[in-house]
């Protein structure tokens, strides 16, 4: 029989440790396990020449163990093993529990809040799977019933995709950051390695959200509703249309209309892959898994057919690029991918103007504070892994107890600077400002500007393509 | 997920490759069925965006043989289903989609397509 452990792409030494350890091989080879495959991500093994390789085999205890940093198809080794020991990361539980493999997971004590502990528990509680910690994990190897576990339903989707987006949860006040890499490793190592790094974290926020906020605190989160602006734009679409989310994260838009599900179609294209394996299936129900089109890309690619969309949506995306000639690029690649003659683009970025609601404060670069914001601000958003605040059985410490902080880049938008941005994205691309009017000759293309404002500390444009 | 009605809009966007990018070939792939609501009228409007021929091909390549070679003027309930089926319910899980102009193949894993490109591919 064959044992997968993983810890995701998660550091998380103390469980790849633990692994390999003589109570726990001794406890497998004596249940009749006598393969192990492992997949450390970014755990570092003693001794360090081990990291060096990105696989190699041991064998220890009667156990073959081979370790991997990254196994190449993952879902292929949940469904050859015969046992998955895991961090308690979302993505990893739901990728297993979906195929039905028994399950020992792990939380990670030192990112905690503990997200990770709550969704494990909350899943041990419904019988799913079996949470246990890094010490207790071989007795619980040893005295792991797989025939007792509940069956999990097809796909709770309500649980995992709930419309909450990560400003719920640990915040801290945003930092004035210069862009002195090339922008191109700039957004690899603040934007994309981030998101992939955070995922997971996101749809268990969105879980302890879901299972333990109060009600009243539910209409205080502005991002629970689909924001107006973008539900109704969405919702006016014709029947049959075909549209582009271009940085759709965890496909909270792709479901969308609510009042006439299926009506369009929506794909949903995405830079982190985690991300868009939660926006594969945004918007199912128990009992009925929904799957949605999504595209692992670039929002500054351009692998469509040109002007084959409908319409295209960007929330939230534009703003993660690194400079100004990228940020257009990215418009003038939305202008390209809608349909030349009724095409609806819909952009929404962060502002520098936030609300009350928000929990983030904008340092303002010029010390005076005289003049005004015109062009924007390049500010790094912290997004805090904090570690557990109390710990009910004192551990030895097996690993460093770091509270680790990702830097997301955002380019923070002035007011009438995206207005700005994409008139000047639709001039270069050829087209001409302005309603379709009579004055123009036949065949002549322009853009109209329908809508735009500030809503919820973002600036908003929407742009529609004409064709005279 | 990869479908059919999504790999009717992709096309290959590596430099330079402008001709015959459309439409992607299927490689060695893994095709897996689910049920979709049928709504005749997405289908119905939805209808002209789509290259006949490729989508006729490219259900071929995974299987289905049950459209017209050319594209009938009229839409019956019929054939809606078979649209239905053919774009809506055949997920494309593992495999590649290759372009027949420059090679370039976009891999396509958990039913997720990489339509990334390296840095020097970029146009």
């Amino acid at each position: 029989m064959i044992v997968f452990v993983t810890v995701g792409s998660t550091r998380f030494d103390a469980l790849i440790e633990a692994a390999i350890s003589e109570p726990v091989l001794t406890t497998l080879r004596d249940l009749g396990y006598a393969r192990l495959i492992l997949q450390r991500g970014n755990s570092i093994i003693e001794p360090e020449e081990s990291n060096r390789e990105s696989c190699y085999s041991i064998q220890r205890y009667g156990v073959d163990i081979e370790i991997w940093k990254f196994k190449p198809s993952i879902q292929a080794e949940f469904e050859q093993a015969d046992l998955i020991i895991s961090h308690a990361g979302s993505g990893t539980i739901l990728d297993v529990l979906r195929l039905g493999k028994p399950l020992v997971v792990v939380p990670n004590p030192t990112l905690l809040d503990n997200h990770q502990e709550e969704l494990a528990s909350a899943l041990q509680t419904l019988g799913h799977l079996k949470a246990t910690s890094i010490q207790n994990l071989a007795s619980t190897i040893a005295s792991f019933e797989p025939r007792d576990l509940v069956p999990f339903p097809p796909f709770d989707g309500s649980k995992f995709s709930n419309l909450i987006d990560e400003e719920m949860g640990n915040m801290k006040p945003v930092k004035s950051v210069t862009v002195v890499d090339d922008p191109q490793v700039h957004e690899d190592q603040y934007v994309h390695a981030v998101y992939d790094q955070i995922a997971s974290h996101f749809s268990s926020t969105r879980y302890k959200v879901r299972t333990t906020v109060s009600s009243n605190l539910y209409r205080f989160n502005r991002a629970l509703q689909p924001w107006p602006i973008i539900a109704k734009f969405l919702s006016d679409l014709p029947t049959g249309w075909i549209g582009l989310d271009s940085g759709a994260g965890n496909g909270k838009y792709l479901p969308l209309p609510a009042d006439r599900p299926g009506c369009i179609l929506t794909i949903g294209l995405d830079r982190s892959r985690n991300l868009l394996q939660i926006a594969q299936h945004a918007g199912s129900e128990p009992g009925r898994l929904i799957t949605r089109e999504v595209v692992w890309g670039d929002v500054l690619g351009s692998g469509w057919r040109s002007g084959v969309f409908d319409y295209a949506i960007s929330i939230a995306t534009i703003h993660h690029l690194a400079s100004h000639g990228r940020r257009k690029l990215a418009v003038q690649r939305l202008l390209q991918a809608v349909s030349p003659d009724h095409g609806r683009v819909l952009i929404y970025v962060w502002a520098i103007e936030q609300d009350e609601l928000s929990k983030r404060s904008i340092p303002t670069s010029d010390s005076d504070g005289s003049s005004p914001h015109t062009t924007g601000e390049d500010v790094f958003v912290p997004w805090v892994m904090s570690r557990q605040h109390k710990q009910d059985t004192p551990v030895v410490p097996t690993s460093v107890a770091e509270t680790p902080v990702y830097n997301r880049y955002y380019h923070m938008f002035a007011n009438g600077e995206l207005k700005q941005l994409a008139v000047q994205a639709a001039e270069e691309f050829g087209l001409v400002i302005g309603p379709r009017g009579n004055v123009y000759d036949e065949g002549c293309r322009g853009i109209e500007i329908v809508q735009e404002g500030w809503e919820r500390s973002n600036y908003y444009v929407e742009l529609r393509r004409w064709v005279s | 997920m990869v479908r059919l009605i999504t790999h009717n809009l992709l096309a290959c966007h590596v430099k330079g490759c402008t001709t015959n990018n459309f439409p992607l070939v299927f490689q060695d792939v893994q095709v897996e069925l689910q049920e979709a609501e049928f709504n005749p009228d997405f289908i119905r409007n939805m209808l002209p965006r789509l290259e006949w021929t490729a989508l006729v091909n490219a259900a071929k390549q995974v299987g289905d043989t049950s459209l017209p070679l050319e594209q009938p003027d009229m839409m019956d309930d019929e054939l809606l289903q078979k649209l239905h089926h053919a774009l809506m319910e055949i997920h494309i899980i593992e495999g590649a989609m290759v372009c027949q102009n420059c090679r370039h193949a976009y891999p396509i894993s958990n039913g997720i397509p990489n339509m990334l490109l390296a840095e020097h591919e970029i146009g």
